[in-house]
Order: structure tokens, then C-alpha cells, then sequence
């Protein structure tokens, strides 16, 4: 049977009427999207997975790099949040994921992910490996019309998506999000399981 | 005060007036990005006068080309806008700053460096232009 995936945002819509004394301030997406799950390869062209970053708190933003403004607004944001983590920033991986490998070379990966410091992880994938991830989280993106230089437009996803520590999908953050409340949420699902008691 | 003095010194005044009644550029910066991808570059601009101008170009030796953008968020997507000209009106105050209008510059002709300038000429459609400092800042900064 061929399963109907429907958007995201029409989700989202549906399910946001009931939102309950949640703990956190950003949009709980728990009950909604998969589990951390993807194929992608690095800057070094080394093959990723969702597994390698196991007991980590995962932000995963969809772009490109020749994005000007959206993309390394997010990024920039994401990168100083994560900062304001002190040592605990270690366990927090920002996963930009290139939806046009076309033009993001593994090299061109490496050099854009390390502009915005060692918390970012640049990957991409093949256009299957990525209508696959794209369609796993609801997301869509396409290319606009190429110019005489061949530069090209990509619509993408704004929302950032979060996972915690054991790859459940949590929460997701978009621009008008605060950075408080973007930084109490990632240090909430850092922080250890509190202990039943009775 | 002698009167030579006297005439120096309003002559003075009204060129500072005139001076301070055209558009105004502040905190012009540009993100800078790894290899020749295409950068956003960010200013307010101002307009003190009691007429309109009109932003028609943007350019600079330091890039093959300059456009007008706008980011735009639409239905959880986000896209960009190119504007051909950008309306300055009366006594009104446009912010170029991420996530909304920037410039696009493309294709560096030279490399570019974290904290060196770069003069970008704005044009406008009275044939006023001004000459700006744009002061090129890292990836990450907000």
C-alpha cells in the first residue's frame, strides 16, 4: 500500500490544537515524525548515518551553500546558541543538509562547514538519498530556472528539526523562534532523565 | 568673528545640510562565505528628505554583480526575491538584515578577508550616488 505523506505544514495545522503543558516552548513534533534515519556522505566524502551521531542532541536545517541570507542566517544562529552551551555544546551536532549536490562538492561542504565552526556537520547526498530524507521529515524543495551565469535559485524548507540524545524527533524551531527559548530547549533535552521517585 | 569668517561658516552649514539631506547608509557589512559563493550584504538605509529616492543599482570592482534581494518565507519554505529597484520613500528608513532585504553579490573578482572593506556604489534613479563601507564579517556573525 502506498502510504500518503502529507505535508508537513497541514500536520502541524491539525495537530496544534491540543498543545498540552508541554515542557518545552518550541513546537513538539514528537508524536509526528520519524526517528533520526539518514544516508548521506560529509565533507570528506566519508558515508554518514543517522547512527553516528547517537547520543547526541541533533538540530538538522535542509539548504544550500549558494543560499546568501536564509542559510548562514540559520546556521550563524544555530552555531551561537549551541555556543552559549559551554562544554555541553560537544553533545549538540547542527546537520546542514545540501539538497543540491549538484553544485556542493564534498570539498565545498567541508570548507562551508567549517566556516561556521566545529558544531556544524555539512552532508549531502544523492538526488535519491535526499527525496528519501526529504519525504522521511515532510519536507520539499526544488530549483528554479538556471541564469546566464548558470547560477540557480533552490527553494528549501525553513524549519530546523531537533532530535534528542537517543534520535527521537522532538521539536522544531523557525525564525521567529527566540534564541532563549531555542537555547532552553536544547539544554532541556540534554539534560540527564530525571529519576522517578515516589 | 570677521565677516569672511561669517561667510565660511554658513557656507560650511549649508554644505553639511545638503550633505545630511541624501540618503544614508549605516552599519553596512557583508557575511562572508567560503571560495566564490554568492554573498548577502546588509546596511540601513536612510532617507531624511521630504522627497522619495530610488534604490537602481548596486555596484563594485570587488564583484561581477550586485542585486536587490528580499528572502521571503512562505508556507514553511523559504525563497528569494530579486527586486529590479527598491522605493526609498519621504523621511523613511529601509533595513537590509538577515532573513529579509539583502544585497546578493556575486562572483569576487579578488578574495575577500574577514575584516577588510569594501567600497559598494549605490545608485539612484535621480542620478545621486553614494559611496559605501562595507565591512566584511564572518559566517558567523549576526
Amino acid at each position: 500500500m502506498k502510504r500518503l505523506v502529507w505535508p508537513l505544514l497541514l500536520v502541524l495545522a491539525l495537530a496544534g490544537c491540543g498543545d498540552s503543558a508541554s515542557l518545552y516552548r518550541l513546537r513538539d513534533i514528537s508524536a509526528l515524525l520519524p526517528p533520526l534515519a539518514l544516508r548521506l556522505h560529509d565533507g570528506d566524502n566519508r558515508p554518514r548515518s543517522g547512527a553516528d551521531f547517537a547520543g547526541q542532541v541533533v538540530l538538522m536545517y535542509f539548504g544550500y551553500t549558494h543560499c546568501p541570507d536564509i542559510c548562514p542566517t540559520t546556521l550563524a544562529r544555530l552555531a551561537g546558541v549551541v555556543r552559549q552551551l559551554g562544554a555541553a555544546a560537544a553533545r549538540v551536532s547542527i546537520l546542514f543538509v545540501s539538497v543540491d549536490p549538484a553544485r556542493d562538492t564534498p570539498a565545498v561542504l567541508r570548507a562551508y562547514g567549517e566556516a561556521f565552526g566545529p558544531r556544524v556537520v555539512a552532508l549531502s547526498g544523492s538526488q535519491r538519498q535526499l527525496g528519501a530524507l526529504a519525504k522521511r521529515y515532510r519536507v520539499s524543495y526544488g530549483f528554479g530556472p538556471a541564469d546566464s551565469d548558470g547560477q540557480y535559485e533552490v527553494s528549501h524548507s525553513s524549519a530546523v528539526f531537533i532530535f534528542d540524545t537517543r534520535g527521537r524527533a522532538r521539536l522544531l524551531a523557525t525564525a521567529s523562534d527566540s534564541d532563549a527559548d531555542l537555547l532552553a530547549d536544547i539544554q532541556r533535552l540534554l539534560a540527564p532523565a530525571p529519576v522517578a521517585t515516589r | 568673528m570677521t565677516l569672511a569668517a561669517r561667510w565660511l561658516l554658513s557656507l560650511l552649514l549649508l554644505w553639511q545640510g545638503a550633505a545630511l539631506a541624501a540618503p544614508q547608509v549605516t552599519q553596512a557589512w557583508i557575511r562572508l562565505l567560503p571560495g566564490d559563493l554568492p554573498l548577502a550584504g546588509y546596511m540601513t538605509l536612510r532617507n531624511p528628505e521630504s522627497q522619495s529616492h530610488t534604490l537602481v543599482a548596486v555596484s563594485s570592482p570587488q564583484f561581477k554583480r550586485i542585486e536587490i534581494h528580499r528572502s521571503l518565507a512562505q508556507s514553511g519554505m523559504a525563497r528569494m526575491q530579486a527586486l529590479p529597484r527598491l522605493e526609498l520613500k519621504a523621511h523613511a528608513q529601509v533595513r537590509f538584515s538577515p532573513g529579509g532585504y539583502h544585497l546578493m553579490l556575486f562572483g569576487r573578482t579578488r578574495p575577500l578577508r574577514r575584516g577588510q572593506t569594501v567600497e559598494l556604489l549605490l545608485q539612484f534613479d535621480d542620478g545621486y550616488q553614494l559611496s559605501v563601507p562595507f565591512e566584511v564579517r564572518a559566517a558567523t556573525a549576526r
